[in-house]
C-alpha cells in the first residue's frame, strides 16, 4: 500500500512538473508535495530507530540521520515560507543553515552506521566497486568544478558563494558517504535488507546528480524554464527513496518480529 | 532446561535488533542451543540473505 502511494506521490508530482504552467497555484502545490517528503522522511527514519531501538548501534546512528532529516525538512519549512508566503527568494536565507546542519548529522549518522557494520573490503567486490569508484571520481570532479570552481571564479556577494561552495563540498564528501552505502548494500545481495540499503544508496546518487545539474543550470532552473524545472524531480525521487529505504528496514524486522510474536503465542497456548 | 546462549543472542541483537533479541530470547529459552542456532540461521537467512550468513559462518562469527 505504502509503495502504491509513493509511487502514485511521484507520478502527481512528474505531472505537475512536466505540464508545469507556470501559474503560482501549481507551484505552490509542487513545493507542497516535495515539502511534505521531507516530513516523511523523518517518519521513516524514525521507524528504522524504533525497530532496532535506540541503545542499537544501528538504532542510534539512525537517531543522528533523524535529527539531519529534521533540520532538512524545518529548513525546507522555512524555504517554503520565504519563497510561496512572503514571496521573496530564498537564496541565502537561515534555510541554508538548517540544510547545511542536515548534511553534517546524516554524515555523522553514516559514519558511526558504517563503524556498526564493521565491513571489509573483498575481492570479489572489487569489480562492481572499482566501477562504482570511476563514477564517483567522474562525479568528484564535476562537483568540485561546477560547485566549487565556477562559483570561485563568478562575482557577487560573498555570504553566497560562501554556502554555495559549502554545499559542494558536502556534496565532495556525500560522494565518499554513497561509496560505503553501496559496499554495504552489496553485502547484503540476497536478502530483503538489500532493498532499503540500495534504496538509500540510489536516494543519495539522485541527490548528487541533482545537485550537479542545478549547479550547471541553476539559472534557468531559477527561471523555471522546460526541461530544467524538471531537476526538482530528481530530488524528489530521492526523497521518496529515503521514505521506502527506512520505512524498508522496519517493515522486514516487523514482519521477522511478528513471525516470533506468533511462535511465542503458540507455544503459550500449546502449555 | 537451557538458558539463551549468550552469543546466539548476542548475533540476533547486533543484526536483527533490541527486540527482535528479546523476541527470540522469549521464544527459545528452555531450547537446546542447536535449537537456538537453527532459528537465528533462519532468521539471519530471511533477513540478511543465505550469502551472509554463509559468511558469517565461515569467519566464525556465528
Amino acid at each position: 500500500m505504502r509503495n502504491k502511494l509513493l509511487i502514485a506521490y511521484f507520478l502527481l508530482f512528474l505531472t505537475l512538473s512536466i505540464f508545469n504552467v507556470a501559474s503560482e497555484h501549481n507551484k505552490l502545490l509542487i513545493g507542497f508535495l516535495y515539502l511534505s517528503t521531507f516530513i516523511f522522511e523523518v517518519s521513516a527514519v524514525y521507524s528504522a530507530i524504533s525497530a532496532y531501538g535506540i541503545k542499537h548501534p544501528l538504532g542510534r546512528s539512525f537517531a543522528f540521520i533523524c535529527v539531519g532529516f529534521t533540520a532538512a525538512a524545518s529548513g525546507q519549512i522555512i524555504w517554503f515560507y520565504l519563497r510561496y508566503i512572503e514571496n521573496i527568494n530564498p537564496f541565502p536565507s537561515i534555510a541554508d543553515i538548517f540544510y547545511l546542519l542536515a548534511y553534517i548529522f546524516i554524515f555523522i549518522g553514516y559514519i558511526l552506521m558504517l563503524r556498526s557494520l564493521k565491513l571489509h573490503w573483498e575481492k570479489r567486490y572489487l569489480e562492481v566497486l572499482l566501477l562504482a569508484l570511476l563514477v564517483a571520481v567522474s562525479m568528484g570532479i564535476l562537483v568540485f568544478h561546477f560547485e566549487i570552481i565556477t562559483i570561485l571564479q563568478t562575482g557577487g556577494p560573498f555570504l553566497d558563494k560562501a554556502i554555495t561552495i559549502a554545499y559542494g563540498i558536502n556534496d565532495l564528501v556525500l560522494i565518499v558517504m554513497v561509496l560505503f552505502i553501496l559496499r554495504t548494500a552489496i553485502e547484503y545481495k540476497k536478502g530483503d535488507i538489500f532493498r532499503p540499503w540500495i534504496a538509500i544508496f540510489f536516494a543519495q546518487f539522485l541527490v548528487l546528480i541533482g545537485d550537479i545539474l542545478f549547479s550547471i543550470f541553476s539559472k534557468e532552473y531559477a527561471k523555471d524554464i522546460s526541461p530544467y524545472n524538471l531537476i526538482a524531480v530528481v530530488w524528489f525521487v530521492a526523497n521518496l527513496l529515503v521514505i521506502y529505504g527506512y520505512y524498508g528496514f522496519s517493515d522486514i524486522l516487523k514482519k521477522a518480529q511478528d513471525e516470533m510474536i506468533f511462535q511465542v503465542v503458540s507455544k503459550k497456548k500449546d502449555k | 532446561m537451557d538458558t539463551i546462549n549468550e552469543n546466539i543472542f548476542k548475533t540476533i541483537y547486533n543484526y536483527l535488533g533490541e527486540k527482535s533479541a528479546e523476541l527470540f530470547k522469549e521464544l527459545y529459552e528452555g531450547s537446546s542451543t542447536q535449537e537456538q542456532r537453527t532459528g537465528m540461521l533462519e532468521l539471519l537467512v530471511g533477513v540478511l540473505g543465505a550469502e551472509k550468513v554463509k559468511e558469517l559462518i565461515k569467519s566464525k562469527i556465528i
